[in-house]
């Protein structure tokens, strides 16, 4: 098969109250996105998203941009661990002929409207009662479960975890679009922050957005842009990865060691051939333990490798160089795509990683998760 | 916990499936579902056994009680109903005595949150309740 390629990408402003509908939101990027391929919405063959809160489904998007009639359309219900499985879906279906182009978007009041975590008051009904009668139930106490355990295992520290959210608020600075560009952090500030769900802080916790993001998966470049070319996706889940994975056989081990294998021999790479890694950091604890897991260092090191600088710009693998969902934006992950792309092309101006060749992109949920490999050209 | 809270926190939606855990909490006792055909317990209960993936050996079997504190976090707001008068309050992963890696959650009651480490004895009680629903809580044993 052709190697599919990403053609455009297009984004709304990132904002806590978008006054806006998602659709509106949606529309929005997904025209910036297709003007930026150099495409009209009768290119159009096929719309997908995933989606776990608030979302707008792709009929609705197409009938209001008038795409051409669609050969493919999928809304996958799921958080950020179904991302880079439905860009990769896209990816087959323009490789494969059913369509030329195809439009992937996430589009989310994700500050004004549902938010992340939010429970009712009533019964709660599956594996969930038997956490959320005990107040635990949301994303950021599963994650700091999993934190402690690493702790306790490894000796991680909170310094370490620091690390990571210093590091990539020092490229959010130099991000026009981020959220936290005005707003510079030392590792004291970032101790200092308040407690969420021991051991994450509030900076250890991504942002909370409105906004989209889309972007158009095609079967060949349109000449628009420079091409970057989907050179590998896949999935991955573990054995009873479902929440709170008390059936887990490691709960510090995330999705990427079911997947790593299949990412990298189908790209023809490994780890250590990688620039620049938009790894989905819902909390900076995700960022460190897929550092370990996606092979960047052994596993239980991912805090001295955060701290030692090999996560910086100009280090081993640049985390997340436009700030990441911790400090540019929460679009639900596709920032962090949009990100990987603009360094792709080289267009990312004083936060521009020097030479970058090769992207790895994630998204998350613990112990599910999928990926992706982009390659410049 | 606290019963004494204006917004009730989140009750057990119980089903054919889980009634028996909490009809045993209620009558002083911890069960857990258990599969005689693989002599292993498996919580949350599901319905079929996750080792051989049959339903036919499932049933229930009460256990000590007695566990330690895998992971925990000290949790200071949250988006669950009722617990804001509760904060800062404790969550753990506890390990149950009975079988390695078989864990279940609950708070640690009785002591202040930050006294809690991995590895701690814990031992279950039941004098919380949520509504009319018995919750198995524990203590450092």
């Amino acid at each position: 098969m052709a190697q599919p390629v990403i053609t455009g990408v297009g984004r709304t402003d990132y904002t806590r109250k978008s006054g806006r509908s998602i659709l509106e939101l949606a529309a929005e990027a997904s025209l910036a996105a297709l003007a930026d391929a150099g495409l009209t919405p009768e290119d159009v063959g096929g719309i997908v998203t995933f989606h776990d809160n608030d979302t707008v489904q792709p009929y609705e998007v197409a009938s209001a941009l008038g795409t051409g009639p669609l050969a493919w359309s999928q809304s996958i219900v799921g958080g950020g661990s179904e991302m880079c499985a439905a860009i990769g879906a896209a990816a087959d279906v323009v490789a494969s002929g059913r369509a030329d182009h195809v439009i992937m978007y996430r589009a989310l009041n994700g500050a004004s409207g549902k938010r992340m975590g939010s429970f009712g008051a009533s019964a709660v009904d599956d594996y969930r009662q038997f956490m959320a009668p005990y107040g635990y139930a949301s994303p950021v106490q599963v994650a700091a479960m999993a934190a402690r355990r690493h702790m306790a295992t490894y000796g991680t520290t909170r310094e370490q975890l620091g690390a990571i959210a210093v590091t990539q608020r020092e490229n959010a600075l130099l991000n026009p679009r981020a959220f936290m560009k005005d707003k510079p952090l030392s590792l004291d500030a970032y101790l200092a922050s308040r407690p969420i769900s021991e051991p994450l802080h509030l900076l250890d916790c991504c942002l909370e957005n409105d906004g989209a993001v889309a972007i158009v998966i095609s079967r060949e470049p349109t000449g628009s842009q420079p091409a970057v070319t989907i050179s590998s996706w896949a999935y991955g889940a573990g054995p009873h990865s479902t929440v709170p994975y008390e059936k887990y056989p490691d709960i510090t081990a995330m999705f990427p060691v079911y997947l790593r294998d299949e990412l990298y021999g189908r790209a023809g790479i490994g780890a250590s051939d990688i620039d620049v890694a938009c790894i989905y950091d819902a909390f900076t604890y995700s960022a460190l333990s897929q550092l370990e897991d996606f092979g960047f260092c052994e596993k239980g090191e991912g805090g001295p490798f955060a701290a030692s600088g090999a996560i910086a710009r100009d280090g081993q693998v640049a985390l997340n160089p436009g700030g990441g969902l911790l400090s540019e934006g929460y679009i639900h992950g596709m920032n962090n795509v949009a990100e990987a792309v603009d360094q792709l092309r080289g267009i990312t101006g004083d936060r521009q990683v020097a030479d970058a060749e090769v992207a790895l992109v994630s998204g998350y949920s613990f112990t599910r998760g999928s990926a992706m490999i982009l390659t410049k050209g | 916990m606290s019963d004494e809270t204006t917004i009730q926190r989140p009750s057990p939606g119980i089903d054919d499936l889980t009634r028996p855990y909490w009809d045993s909490a209620a009558r002083g006792e911890l069960s857990i579902q258990y599969c005689s055909r693989c002599e292993r317990f498996n919580h949350a209960p599901s319905v079929l056994c996750p080792t051989c993936h049959r339903s036919d050996r499932l049933g229930w079997r009460a256990v000590s009680g007695r566990g330690t504190v895998y992971s925990y976090t000290v949790i200071h707001g949250s988006r669950i109903p009722g617990f804001d008068p509760e904060v800062p309050y404790l969550v753990a992963m506890i390990e149950l005595a009975e079988q390695p890696a078989l864990y279940l959650f609950a708070n640690v009651t009785g002591v202040d949150p930050h006294g809690v480490s991995v590895g701690d004895a814990v031992e279950v009680h039941f004098e919380d309740r949520v509504g009319d629903v018995v919750l198995p809580q524990f203590r450092l044993a």
